[in-house]
């Protein structure tokens, strides 16, 4: 009973080590692109969402017309860009 | 051994949180990947060891370890397992631990989440929750170890046992809920901050924080109710909330919150109110250590703080690097700060979005105020001014009256500008709701305050309501859906919008319960075995009074049946006088309390309390409340939860 504790915070304390330091020599340096691919796409989802929901505002009469055809533009310009941006990752 | 193990979990958790900041920064100063990823290690390994150390303290509550001071203090033999559970948090360093449990299972969820979808935000986003780790483990090592020694020259037996008042079911639900709540807030701060320090403060924080936010805020709210819920059956008072100091502490980040989760739509839609955001969000947080503070601290009496400490000082320490930081930034970074465009219309949805955060915060600052003006009072002219109950009736009644209309304007109103023929149109019908319930209030009798709220009632409904017709009958005429498909797709569809309008229904019936305090009756008699006493429409007979002992209390059980005056029995109430730690040989340590029972309908409470008991005589000393409209109270907090697990339920992919 007595060894087991001794044992128990000595591994406690190896794993932890390890478990920490280990990337710092099989880890890549280089901060991956898929990563924020990943990014953009989540942002692209959100701002179609915002377009649909614009559609809605504007038809139960809660947005100008004005108001939504520039809110749409710029919307959809942000999504353009997006786009682009995700072809030229790939 | 196991309380070694505990205690070498949290050294190492806190050397661990030292490493993970320092490789953090080696990463951003070199932007060598694999710093970062050790830092990512290291976040985990500090969050595995603080959960690891919160169940060893948890095995020994259940194993009734009594060589550990905490253990001894907060439960016996005779407390049941449950309550051992429970006991976790019941005393100072159990629940500092179980602060820093919960910040690392959110810490967990947040290191996964993103662990493949790397953003410039995240290193600082981990640095400052690893920052707050360090705070909260430096309290559990250093100031309150949980695994701290019973300081006895002999075997101790038994233990103190727990607070009579903690052993209640609600109570053992209610603080974790509440520590969801304030505990969740450090994500959406520490995306705040990352944001500032990055300057990346547009729309990306907003978007990835807006779930976190709301799942903080429904915790919160529900910890509140649930505090609620646990007062009204527990205390034996007949209310639910008493503007006490950790009642307001939890409520305070509760109105900021609250006024942050509408003010970042104006920011997602317009890219206004950027610095408004960022002060509400870092309010929030500060708010909820503050809170912390007020409970665990001792400077402040209530019934709700079961700890008193010399922690003061070192929240306040905390309280005040919080602060600094966060001025700091928000000063240096005020340029990249200012809003896209500017409100231009009193009449806009904006203007509605931006009074309702005016009034969340006056409230939030006339309550601030109030409960720290009693320490205020102390310490510059050296007696102690109470701030009471009238004080926040007072000034809140009113605000909280503006804020309801304010609920029922804000959805009516058309971003940028409302036209003359918008107003009329979506104003008219919950005008004129409002007006009728005015009228019949009026003829009712009704002369104080519900005279206002239940026609603000009846405008809000309707103008929430109105908005669900809209949005049915745009789905109805573009899909040609019918109107049940209609309407369960305008939910699914725009569930953050809907469901905040189901939110907002929860609050307007909560408002209908707080309404019908003004109508509260009591009474207090004696009663003989076999006697009846007549109040309010209502005849309640002593039919017995049976002693019972139990394994940590000896009870007395009334049976107290209700009549209405048609002679028909409503109900048979069961309060109990308890008396806790009843075999203690020391008369002292013996607890009495009192153990209510409701009737409950959707009119009106019947509430029943057990004061005393004289059982040579027979005689049961009772105290009667009626208490009109509590029910809705409860009702539009199950609303409120709906509405928000509505709001957070993710969107199918693709849809």
């Amino acid at each position: 009973m007595n060894l087991i504790f001794p044992f128990a915070i000595i591994f406690l304390l190896g794993w932890s080590v390890w478990y920490i330091i280990s990337p710092l020599f099989d880890g890549t340096n280089t901060i991956p692109v898929q990563i924020s691919r990943d990014e953009l796409e989540r942002k692209k989802v959100v701002l179609m969402r915002q377009v649909k929901e614009l559609e809605m505002d504007h038809h139960i009469g809660n947005l100008s017309d004005e108001d939504f055809e520039s809110g749409r533009n710029s919307l959809k310009n942000e999504i353009s860009d997006i786009m682009a941006e995700l072809r030229n990752k790939s | 051994m196991i309380p070694v193990l505990g205690s070498v979990s949290l050294s190492l958790a806190l050397g661990i949180s030292a490493v993970s900041i320092l490789l953090f920064s080696l990463f951003l100063r070199q932007q060598d990947y694999r710093y970062f990823l050790a830092g990512w290690r290291a976040s985990v390994a500090v969050s595995a060891l603080s959960i690891l150390a919160t169940f060893l303290l948890l095995n020994e509550l259940l194993a009734s370890n009594f060589d550990i001071s905490y253990v001894a203090h907060y439960t016996s033999l005779e407390t049941p397992t449950f309550y051992k559970f429970t006991a976790l948090w019941a005393g100072q360093s159990g629940s500092l631990l179980f602060w820093q449990f919960v910040l690392s299972v959110y810490a967990l969820i947040v290191l996964f989440q993103y662990k493949n979808s790397y953003t410039k935000l995240m290193p600082w986003v981990i640095m400052v929750v690893v920052f707050v780790q360090v705070f909260f483990l430096i309290l559990v090592n250093f100031v309150e170890n949980p695994f701290a020694p019973t300081e006895a020259d002999f075997v101790v037996a038994n233990g103190n046992g727990l607070n009579p008042l903690l052993q209640n079911l609600t109570m053992a639900i209610h603080p974790p809920t509440l520590y969801l709540g304030y505990v969740g807030f450090t994500i959406p701060f520490a995306f705040a901050i990352a944001a500032l320090i990055t300057k990346d403060t547009g729309s990306v924080w907003i978007r990835s924080i807006r779930r976190w936010t709301l799942i903080a805020w429904l915790f919160q709210s529900a910890g509140i109710i649930l505090g609620g819920w646990w007062a009204y059956q527990e205390l034996g008072w007949g209310g639910y909330w008493a503007w006490d100091p950790v009642e307001n502490a939890s409520f305070m980040p509760w109105l900021t919150g609250t006024a942050f989760l509408h003010s970042i739509i104006i920011q997602e839609k317009k890219g206004m109110l950027k610095t408004w955001n960022m002060i509400l969000i870092l309010l929030t947080f500060t708010l909820c250590i503050f809170g912390t503070f007020l409970t665990r601290s001792g400077v402040m009496s209530s019934v709700h703080s079961f700890a008193v400490s010399n922690l003061g000082p070192v929240f306040l320490g905390f309280i005040a690097l919080i602060l600094l930081v966060c001025i700091y930034l928000i000063v240096d970074r005020f340029p990249i700060l200012k809003s896209e465009k500017r409100i231009e219309s009193f009449t806009s949805r904006e203007s509605g979005f931006l009074f309702n955060n005016v009034i969340f915060v006056v409230i939030c600052f006339a309550v601030f105020w109030g409960t720290i003006f009693p320490v205020l009072s102390e310490a510059v002219r050296g007696e102690k001014i109470t701030v009471g109950a009238p004080f926040f009736n007072q000034v809140n009644v009113p605000i909280g009256l503006m804020l309801l209309f304010l609920t029922g304007v804000g959805p009516m109103l058309v971003w940028r500008r409302t036209s003359n023929e918008a107003f009329i149109r979506n104003f008219s019908l919950p005008t004129l709701t409002g007006l009728l319930v005015f009228i019949a209030c009026f003829f009712m009798g009704i002369r104080n305050a519900t005279l206002i709220s239940f026609p603000l009632v009846g405008f809000v409904m309707v103008a929430i309501l109105t908005e669900f017709q809209r949005g049915i009958k745009s789905r109805i005429t573009r899909f040609n859906e019918s109107f049940l498909n209609a309407l369960t797709t305008l939910i699914s569809k725009n569930r953050s919008r809907y469901g905040g309008y189901i939110v907002h229904i929860g609050i307007v019936l909560m408002f209908v319960g707080f309404s019908g305090k003004a109508f509260d009756q009591e009474s207090e008699f004696a009663l003989k075995q076999g006697d009846t006493q007549e109040f309010n429409g209502y005849k309640f007979e002593l039919v017995s009074i049976i002693p019972q002992e139990r394994p940590n209390h000896m009870a007395w059980i009334a049976g107290l049946n209700v009549w209405n005056m048609q002679h028909q029995l409503v109900t048979t109430l069961f309060p109990e006088k308890r008396v806790y730690f009843h075999r203690d040989p020391n008369p002292d340590k013996r607890q009495p309390h009192s153990e209510l029972d409701i009737y409950g309908t959707v009119n009106k409470d019947i509430y029943s309390i057990f004061s005393g008991v004289d059982m040579e005589q027979r005689i049961a000393y009772l105290k009667i409340m009626i208490n009109p409209l509590v029910w809705w109270v409860w009702f539009g907090g199950y609303i409120l939860v709906f509405g928000t697990v509505i709001s957070l339920w993710p969107a199918r992919e693709g849809s």
